[in-house]
């Protein structure tokens, strides 16, 4: 995680943190919803390369 | 949705919780016939889950008094109607978790909340409740299905008597909200009644049993007499704290 961008480990820890939704976390943070979204996927599959890397 | 439509764009937010309800219901409805679909939440939930095994405090700065939360939002599968409560939480507690984890997750094991379809104001409500807490520990409960938009955690002060914040409907006229604390046993956890309230929204209840270490806490909705069992599956749990 803490190889991602920090945009990304934002969107990350609000989620994680704070359980807000993706529309929720624009809000928040002031964001574009399509460019939260689009940091929510590239958090989560770069998580996911990185723990098939790790197997 | 049908399955030559992929949502795949939104399947990695749909894992980590962050989509809206409608968003949401219509990604669950694909995934009940769409196995590949499922499979890639599934190494979704599995990512998730293996972060916060490994410590999700490098996420980033949770807010204040959240330093000991750990995410699993591994176990989001519907509980099962079935009539006997005991086999529902002998159930949960006994569904596997991934390879991957660690044992050493067994120290804490905290679940998420999921946000969907609730008010901002709401949310913040709670968010504040929490943030509050500037000395102990806080372990999210999940929520099992019953009421996928409950949120709720435990907290566990440093000094004090552990206490409860839940984001809740207010429960319908008869009922209350019942607070339960679950003793590890060798045949299945007990439940021993931990408290009532009538309230709604975002509220506090203080455990009136002492919390010990390793012991699971549920909310159920019950009659207002406050049954020495209970009597409906939990809308929130945490197998341990």
């Amino acid at each position: 995680v803490g190889r991602l961008p920090p945009e990304q480990r934002e969107v990350l820890a609000l989620a994680f943190w704070s359980g807000y939704s993706q529309s929720e976390i624009a809000a928040r943070t002031d964001t574009p919803l399509g460019t939260v979204k689009s940091r929510v996927r590239l958090a989560m599959n770069k998580l996911r390369e990185s723990l098939e890397d790790e197997r | 949705m049908s399955q030559d439509r992929h949502p795949t764009e939104d399947l990695p937010a749909y894992a980590l919780g962050v989509l809206d309800r409608d968003e949401r219901e219509v990604i669950a409805a694909h995934l009940e016939t769409c196995a590949e679909c499922a499979r890639d939440v599934a190494q979704f939930h599995e990512a998730i889950y293996d972060v916060a095994a490994v410590g999700s405090a490098e996420a980033g700065d949770p807010p204040r008094g959240l330093r000991t939360q750990i995410v699993l939002r591994h176990r989001d599968a519907p509980v099962p109607s079935a009539t006997r409560w005991g086999d529902q939480i002998l159930e949960f507690l006994l569904r596997p978790v991934p390879a991957a984890v660690p044992a050493a997750l067994a120290v804490l094991l905290v679940v998420a909340f999921v946000v969907v379809g609730a008010s901002r104001q709401q949310a913040g409500a709670y968010e504040r409740a929490l943030a509050g807490v500037v000395d102990g520990r806080v372990v999210a409960l999940a929520p099992t299905g019953a009421n996928p938009d409950a949120r709720g955690a435990v907290v566990i002060p440093t000094q004090g008597s552990p206490y409860l914040v839940a984001r809740l409907p207010a429960p319908p006229p008869g009922k209350v909200w019942e607070a339960w604390v679950l003793k590890p046993g060798a045949s299945g956890p007990t439940a021993i009644p931990a408290g009532t309230t009538e309230r709604g929204d975002v509220f506090t209840l203080s455990l009136t049993v002492p919390l010990g270490d390793g012991d699971g806490v549920a909310i159920t909705l019950e009659s207002a007499s406050g049954p020495a069992q209970p009597t409906t599956q939990p809308v929130l749990l945490a197998d341990r704290t």
